[in-house]
């Protein structure tokens, strides 16, 4: 699953190495625009319904973040 | 077929539930508000829906105008919304312009009205331009009388949807927070730019120069101050959007070393 996050985060920033960041969010990395781009592709991949109480920046700020969010929704 | 006028949302479940039940598969959606903001807009009462069958809007208000966050699930259903102020919309896109949406807006009474692009730049990145205008003078903004110049200044320059119109008091509190320079010729007020620090990227706001001082280095002179001064380590960032047939903006940010990221958005209006 991890391996699926990272290929459509990278698909939508190619700049930016996600292998690393811990703060996509909270650095400024990832804005708005790339966020919205990044639920709507987890959304359709994993079959998971976002909850707009959900999108905060520690949800987003690391693909590890990003990888807990979705186990959680899928659980 | 006319949908009913915009509801007002007064609770954020409301709204989670509206964008849960229309966020279907393959979606279009320009919705970036994030939980913070739609929080914010529900408690000053200026968030409202218009709902139809398989699309839905969510309209903020901006005073002269409705911005609007769409999710469209059906590109078959007519979607004419019944406001009573001009409506405004941005569409994201990288690589080609987005054909099959702005054609949905188009036929439900929108037109297109300009095209911004996103720039970006790093402190090492930067060019090194040089000022040799000896008779403009370049400070922060600190007090109430610039404030108000700066105001007049934006509000003659700026595009009214599109370009997020400051009130006095906005101008106000960001000279307190010594967000804006502004320029001096021979000691004439002359232009002025304002920039905001979001996470950690130093965003340009906007810029205006007084027609009566173009072409003397004056937007050049107030680029270079911004970056300077906001400069923290050599990997500082900087961004700013661009209205992509403004070609003496977008030659100067390129001149400073400015790259576009790639990312644009294209506005659509209906009066």
């Amino acid at each position: 699953m991890k391996d699926k996050i990272l290929e459509i985060v990278g698909q939508i920033r190619p700049d930016v190495d996600f292998g690393i960041e811990q703060s996509l969010i909270d650095g400024g990395i990832l804005d708005s625009f790339d966020i919205v781009s990044i639920i709507s592709d987890l959304n359709d991949e994993f079959d998971i319904s976002i909850r707009i109480t959900e999108l905060k920046p520690e949800n987003f700020n690391s693909v590890d973040a990003i990888l807990a969010l979705v186990e959680r929704l899928k659980a | 077929m006319e949908i009913n006028a915009p509801q007002l949302i007064d609770n954020l479940e409301e709204v989670n539930q509206l964008i849960l039940g229309f966020s279907r598969k393959k979606c279009f959606t320009n919705n970036y508000l994030l939980v913070n903001q739609l929080e914010s807009l529900i408690l000053s009462k200026n968030l409202y829906a218009v709902i139809g069958n398989d699309n839905l809007i969510l309209l903020v208000d901006k005073g002269i105008s409705f911005k609007v966050y769409y999710h469209i699930n059906n590109l078959e259903e007519p979607f004419i919304v019944n406001a009573n102020k001009p409506l405004m919309m941005e569409i994201v896109f990288k690589g080609d312009q987005p054909a099959t949406i702005k054609e949905f807006w188009c036929r439900n009474g929108f037109a297109e009205h300009l095209t911004r692009m996103n720039f970006s730049l790093t402190y090492q990145q930067k060019s090194v331009v040089e000022n040799t205008n000896s008779s403009l003078v370049i400070k922060i903004a600190d007090n109430e009388f610039e404030s108000k110049l700066t105001t007049i200044l934006f509000e003659n320059d700026l595009d009214r949807y599109t370009g997020d119109l400051k009130s006095f008091e906005e101008i106000d509190t960001f000279v307190k927070n010594s967000n804006i320079f502004c320029a001096y010729f021979k000691n004439e007020f002359c232009g002025a730019l304002q920039f905001e620090w979001i996470n950690s990227i130093c965003w340009l706001g906007h810029i205006a120069i007084d027609g009566k001082y173009r072409g003397k280095g004056i937007a050049n002179s107030l680029v270079a101050s911004y970056i300077e001064h906001n400069k923290q380590t050599e990997d500082t960032r900087y961004q700013l959007w661009v209205i992509d047939n403004n070609l003496p903006a977008v030659n100067l940010y390129k001149k400073f070393g400015f790259k576009h990221t790639g990312k644009s958005t294209v506005s659509m209006l209906k009066l």
